[in-house]
C-alpha cells in the first residue's frame, strides 16, 4: 500500500470523507465544483476514485438505483482506515513544513 | 415504454452515444458509468440547456472510452474470434501478399500515389484561382458594376462606368452602404520624383476615400479613414515606398507626380501593404480621387458621358443583390436619358467581387483575369486522373484476388463468413489507399516548387487545408474512392466457392466484362487527355506563329517620358532624328498604343458626318506620327498614310478595314475622303490599312481609328537590326538621358510583350500536358500489371502453342489482341467526347485552328503504340520462354 497522494486525489479523498455515506460519481463531482470552483468531468472523477480504491484508501459497494439515473445503480465510496491515516499524515507533514517558512507571517498579517 | 414523444426525446441525451457506451463499456461498470452520466445530464440540462448538456454528454462518453472502462472481451486479443486479432491477421496477410509480388504491389501503389498526387497538385492551383478576393472582410457584400451599351451593330460590355453612377446609386438605392470609384491611368506613363530620383509607377489608380472602407487592403502607415480624402494626397504600396524613400519614413513627405494632367506636388498620406497575388485589383500607387475631380473641373465627379470608372458597391449586410438589380432598369430610364434618346440600350449588372477573377472579361478590366473554363478543365482532368488510378486499383486487385482464390477457399472452409472475407479485402484496400495517399502527399510537397515555377504563382503548399469545407469534400471524395475501389475486388473474392477453388479449378473467372469495361473507360479518358493536350498545343502554336498583319519583330519599345514641358515637341524631334541616324535603326515612331494590349483610348461618339447623331458608335483611337505604318509594315489598302510635310494632318484619320466595314463602306476605296465627326470635331479619312491583331488571337480584329498626333508620348517604337543589342540599347539610353533628363528609361521588346498575352494559355498547355503524361503513365502501369497477369495465367497455353509450332510474332499477337481491341473500343467512345470538349475550348478564341478529323488519329495511334510497348514487356518474355518450363 502506498501513501502517495496527488493534489486532485487529496481533494477527492477529502470530499468522499465529507460526504460520508453519500459519496458516488455525481455527488463527488458536484461537491468538488462547489468547494473548489473548478469544473471536472465525470470520467475524470471515476478515474480518480478507481485509483484511490486501488491504493486502498477507498472501498466501495453498489448502492440503489434512482429514476434520474435511468434506473441504474450507483457505486458508493467510503474511506478506509488507511485513507484516514494517509490524509492525516499528509496534514501533519504540511503543517510542519508551513511552520518552517520564516516570512509567512508577513503575508498572513 | 412507447415511442418517445418529442418532448420526451428532448430530455434525453443523444441515443447513439448511449448505444456506443453500452457497446464498448464493461458490463460490470455500465451501471455506475451510464447512471452517473445520465444523472449529470439531467443536472446540466436544467443549468445550461439541452444543447450544451448533450454536447458534454457525448464528450464524456468519448472520454470514458479508455482501457479501464472498456469491455476487455470485446477488444482483447486473447480470444481468437475477437475483431482485433482478425484485424491483425488481415494486416499480416496483406503485408505478406504485398511482399510476395513486389512488382505487382509496387505498380498498384505507384499508380494510386501518382494519381492522387496529380489530383492534389491540380487542386492546389484550382483552389488558388478560386481564392481571389476572398480575403476582404466584406467580400460577400461587395459588387462591381458592369455597364452594357448596345449599339446597332454590337454590344459593349465595360467595367468602366459613367462618372455620375456611383454617387447616384448611393443616393437612390437604400441597399448601397458605400461606393468606391477608381480611375486607371494605364494609358499614360506615371512618374514619381523624390530627391531628383524619378520612378516609373505601374498600375497607378485614382481612388476615392471610401476605397479602404470597401476593401480590406491593410495599411501600414497613415489613417485609412482619411488617407485618400484631400486632393493631392498619394498612398504608396510598401514596395513603392521602399523603392522611393529607402529607409526614410514616407508619411507626410512631398513627391512630384507627373501623369496625364501635368506635374504637381503631392503629399504622401499613407502606405498600404502590397496587394496580395490573389486579388483582381493589383493596384500600385493610389492618388486621391478629389485630385482628379479638381483636374477635370468636376467631370470625374458627375459627368454623364465619361465611362471609364471602376465602380464598386458595398451593400448593407444581408441585402439581396437581386432585388437591387431588379430596380436597375428603372434607374437607367431615369438617369441615362441622353443615351436612350440616341437610340442606345443601356443596362447595369452587378458582378460579385469574388467572381471577377474567373468570370469577368470586360473592357477596362484593371488587370488580366483568369479563365473559369481553364480551371474547370483542369478540375475535370484531376477527377479523370483519380478515376484512372482507382480503376487501376480495381483491375489489379481483382486480378490479384483470382490468384488468392485458394486462400479464400481455406478461410471459408475453416468458417469465415462472406462478410469476414469482404472485410478482409476492404482492410487491404484501405491500407493500400492510405499508403498511396501518404506517398502522394510526399510527392505533392516535393512538386509544389515545380508547380510554382511553372505557374509563376506562389501557391502556398496545402493552403486549402485551412478551409474546412474543402477538407471535408476531399475526405468525402477519398473515402468514397477507397470504398468503391475496395468493394468490387472484395465482393469478387468473397464469392469464390471453396469446393471449386480447393479442387484446383484455377480459372473461376468472374467479372471479366466489368474489368474490360473499366479498361475501356480508362483508355477513353486517356484518349480525351492526349487529344486535348495535342489540340491545346496546336492552338498555342498557331497563335504564336500566325501572321499578325504587322511586323513586331526586332522592335524595341521605350515607355515615353512622363515628365514633359513646353519644350517636349522640340526634344522629341531631336531625339527621333538622332536615333534615326544610328546605323542599326531603320525606323522610329511614337504612338499612344502599341500592339499587344487593349487600346485604352476610346471615344464614345464617333459617326460619319452624313449620318445622324443616333448612329454614333464608340471606337478605340490610336494617336500616331507619320512613320507608324512604315515602322510596323502595316499595309495600306487604299488612300495614303500620314505625311509630315503637310500642315493639315491633325484632322486626318487612317482607319482599319474592320472600321471601314463598320461604317458601312462598300470597299476600302469608298472610305477615302469621307468625313467623320468625333465628339463634335470634324475629321477626314485619308487612308485605310489592313486589319491586324492589336490583341491576342482570342479577340476578333478590332475596328481602330488612327489619328495624327505628332507629340504622342506613351510609346516610342524603334526598329533595330543588330546582333549587338546591349550596345544599341546603351546608345539609345544615352540619347534618352540627353533628351529627356529626369525621366526613367524603361523599355521592352514588342514581340515578347505581345506573347505575354499567351502566358495563361501556355501555362494551361503545360499543366494540361504534364497531367496528361501522368494520366497515361498511370493507365500504362495498369496495363502493365494486367498484361503480366494475363501472361501468367496463360503460360501453359503459350507453351503448348509454341510446341505445336506457333511463332514468336503469333504469340505476341495472341497476347496483345485482347487489349488492343479494348483500345479500339475506347477510341470509338472517347473520340466524340474529346471532339466536343475541344470544340468548346476553341470557342474561347476568335481565331482558332480547324479540328481536322485526323487530329484525333494522333491520340489513338499514340495510345496504340504505348499499349503495344507496355504489353510486349511481358508478352515477349512469355513468347521467348522455353515451352518445356512453361508446361512443366
Amino acid at each position: 500500500m502506498t501513501n502517495n497522494l496527488g493534489q486532485l486525489e487529496e481533494s477527492i479523498l477529502l470530499i468522499v470523507m465529507i460526504l460520508e455515506k453519500e459519496a458516488y460519481g455525481v455527488s463527488v463531482a458536484e461537491a468538488y465544483e462547489t468547494e473548489t470552483g473548478n469544473s471536472i468531468s465525470i470520467p475524470a472523477i471515476h478515474t480518480v476514485l478507481k485509483r484511490l480504491e486501488k491504493k486502498g484508501m477507498l472501498k466501495s459497494h453498489m448502492g440503489n438505483a434512482t429514476a434520474e439515473r435511468g434506473g441504474r445503480r450507483k457505486r458508493i465510496f467510503e474511506a478506509t482506515p488507511h485513507g484516514y491515516r494517509a490524509i492525516s499524515e499528509l496534514r501533519k507533514t504540511r503543517l510542519r513544513l508551513w511552520s518552517l517558512i520564516p516570512k509567512l507571517d508577513t503575508f498572513n498579517g | 415504454m412507447d415511442k418517445p414523444s418529442p418532448q420526451n426525446s428532448d430530455r434525453r441525451p443523444p441515443q447513439w452515444a448511449v448505444r456506443f457506451l453500452q457497446w464498448y463499456c464493461d458490463p460490470d461498470l455500465l451501471d455506475e458509468v451510464l447512471g452517473d452520466l445520465l444523472e449529470v445530464y439531467q443536472l446540466r440540462m436544467e443549468r445550461k440547456g439541452p444543447r450544451r448538456a448533450g454536447l458534454l454528454f457525448v464528450k464524456e462518453v468519448l472520454l470514458f472510452f479508455r482501457p479501464s472502462t472498456i469491455n476487455k472481451s470485446r477488444f482483447s486479443p486473447k480470444y481468437p474470434t475477437s475483431m482485433l486479432s482478425l484485424f491483425r491477421n488481415y494486416l499480416k496477410v496483406a503485408w505478406r501478399n504485398t511482399l510476395k509480388s513486389k512488382a505487382f504491389s509496387g505498380i498498384n501503389l505507384a499508380g494510386l500515389a501518382i494519381g492522387i498526387a496529380a489530383c492534389l497538385l491540380i487542386y492546389q492551383y484550382v483552389h488558388f484561382e478560386r481564392s481571389y478576393d476572398q480575403f476582404h472582410e466584406h467580400q460577400a457584400d461587395i459588387y462591381r458594376i458592369q455597364l452594357d451599351r448596345k449599339y446597332p451593330d454590337r454590344l459593349d460590355q465595360s467595367a468602366g462606368c459613367t462618372a455620375f453612377l456611383g454617387p447616384a446609386l448611393k443616393e437612390n438605392m437604400p441597399e448601397v452602404r458605400e461606393y468606391t470609384k477608381l480611375w486607371a491611368t494605364a494609358h499614360v506613363n506615371n512618374v514619381l520624383v523624390y530627391n531628383h530620383d524619378s520612378h516609373l509607377e505601374e498600375q497607378l489608380f485614382y481612388a476615392d476615400n471610401a476605397f479602404f472602407k470597401v476593401f480590406s487592403y491593410p495599411m501600414i502607415a497613415g489613417d485609412p479613414a482619411t488617407a485618400l480624402e484631400a486632393p493631392y494626397s498619394i498612398v504608396l504600396t510598401e514596395s513603392s515606398a521602399r523603392r522611393i524613400f529607402g529607409d526614410e519614413s514616407p508619411l507626410g513627405k512631398s513627391v512630384r507626380y507627373s501623369g496625364g494632367f501635368g506635374t504637381d506636388n503631392y503629399q504622401v498620406t499613407g502606405v498600404v501593404k502590397d496587394p496580395p497575388e490573389n486579388t483582381h485589383l493589383k493596384f500600385g500607387t493610389l492618388v486621391s480621387f478629389q485630385t482628379l475631380v479638381q483636374q477635370t473641373d468636376g467631370n470625374a465627379q458627375d459627368s454623364y458621358g465619361w465611362n471609364a470608372f471602376l465602380t464598386y458597391l458595398l451593400l448593407e449586410p444581408g441585402s439581396n443583390p437581386d432585388q437591387l438589380a431588379a430596380r436597375f432598369p428603372g434607374f437607367v430610364n431615369d438617369h441615362y436619358t441622353g443615351y436612350i434618346e440616341d437610340g442606345l440600350q443601356v443596362a447595369l449588372h452587378l458582378q460579385p467581387l469574388t467572381d471577377i477573377h474567373l468570370k469577368s472579361n470586360l473592357r477596362f478590366e484593371p488587370g488580366v483575369n483568369g479563365n473559369n473554363k481553364i480551371v474547370r478543365i483542369l478540375l475535370f482532368t484531376a477527377i479523370f486522373i483519380l478515376g484512372i488510378a482507382w480503376v487501376n486499383y480495381i483491375n489489379l486487385a481483382t486480378a490479384k484476388a483470382m490468384e488468392r482464390a485458394r486462400e479464400v477457399g481455406v478461410r471459408k472452409v475453416v468458417g469465415a463468413e462472406k462478410s469476414d472475407l469482404r472485410r478482409q479485402f476492404m482492410v487491404e484496400a484501405v491500407l493500400l489507399n492510405v499508403l498511396g495517399l501518404l506517398l502522394a502527399v510526399v510527392i505533392t510537397l516535393l512538386c509544389i516548387p515545380l508547380l510554382n515555377k511553372m505557374t509563376g504563382i506562389q501557391v502556398p503548399g496545402f493552403a486549402f487545408l485551412k478551409d474546412p469545407q474543402t477538407v471535408l469534400l476531399l475526405v468525402a471524395i477519398f473515402s468514397f474512392g477507397i470504398l468503391v475501389s475496395g468493394l468490387y475486388p472484395a465482393l469478387i473474392a468473397a464469392s469464390f466457392s471453396p469446393s471449386k477453388v480447393l479442387k484446383g479449378e484455377k480459372t473461376v473467372l468472374k467479372g471479366v466484362n466489368l474489368r474490360k469495361a473499366l479498361v475501356v473507360l480508362q483508355f477513353s479518358i486517356s484518349i480525351i487527355l492526349i487529344g486535348g493536350s495535342f489540340i491545346v498545343f496546336k492552338q498555342i502554336n498557331f497563335m504564336m506563329e500566325k501572321d499578325l498583319g504587322l511586323n513586331i519583330q526586332e522592335t524595341l519599345v521605350l515607355k515615353g517620358p512622363g515628365v514633359i514641358d513646353s519644350t517636349y515637341v522640340e526634344r522629341l524631334e531631336g531625339f527621333k532624328q538622332r536615333i534615326g541616324q544610328q546605323i542599326h535603326v531603320s525606323h522610329i515612331t511614337n504612338s499612344t498604343a502599341v500592339p499587344g494590349k487593349e487600346v485604352r483610348w476610346v471615344n464614345n461618339s464617333v459617326r460619319l458626318a452624313k449620318y445622324p447623331e443616333s448612329s454614333a458608335v464608340s471606337l478605340p483611337f490610336v494617336g500616331v506620327d507619320d512613320d507608324f505604318f512604315a515602322t510596323f509594315d502595316l499595309p495600306l489598302i487604299s488612300g495614303r498614310s500620314f505625311d509630315e510635310q503637310r500642315q493639315t494632318e491633325t484632322n486626318k484619320l487612317v482607319i482599319t478595314r474592320a472600321a471601314a466595314t463598320l461604317f458601312g463602306f462598300s470597299s476600302p476605296e469608298a472610305a477615302i475622303d469621307e468625313e467623320i465627326i468625333d465628339s463634335g470635331d470634324l475629321y477626314q479619312i485619308v487612308g485605310v490599312v489592313d486589319d491586324y491583331h492589336q490583341e491576342s488571337l482570342s479577340n476578333e480584329y478590332r475596328p481602330i481609328i488612327f489619328r495624327y498626333l505628332e507629340n504622342a508620348s506613351s510609346y516610342y517604337s524603334i526598329k533595330l537590326h543588330t546582333d549587338q543589342l546591349d550596345e544599341s540599347i546603351a546608345a539609345v539610353q544615352r540619347e534618352w538621358d540627353a533628351s529627356f533628363p529626369g525621366n526613367p528609361f524603361s523599355y521592352f521588346f514588342l514581340d515578347e510583350f505581345f506573347d505575354r498575352q499567351y502566358r495563361s494559355d501556355q501555362l494551361f498547355g503545360s499543366l494540361f500536358g504534364l497531367f496528361t503524361v501522368l494520366g497515361i503513365l498511370i493507365a500504362c502501369l495498369g496495363l502493365l500489371g494486367l498484361s503480366s497477369y494475363t501472361v501468367q495465367k496463360r503460360t501453359k497455353e503459350i507453351g503448348i502453342r509454341k510446341v505445336l509450332g506457333a511463332s514468336t510474332e503469333q504469340i505476341l499477337m495472341l497476347i496483345s489482341r485482347e487489349h488492343l481491341v479494348l483500345i479500339l473500343v475506347a477510341a470509338l467512345a472517347g473520340t466524340p467526347l474529346a471532339y466536343w470538349i475541344m470544340h468548346q475550348w476553341l470557342g474561347n478564341y476568335a481565331f482558332a485552328i480547324t479540328l481536322h478529323w485526323y487530329y484525333f488519329l494522333v491520340p489513338i495511334i499514340l495510345l496504340f503504340l504505348i499499349a503495344v510497348v507496355t504489353i510486349s514487356f511481358h508478352a515477349i518474355r512469355a513468347a521467348l520462354a522455353n515451352p518445356v518450363e512453361a508446361i512443366n
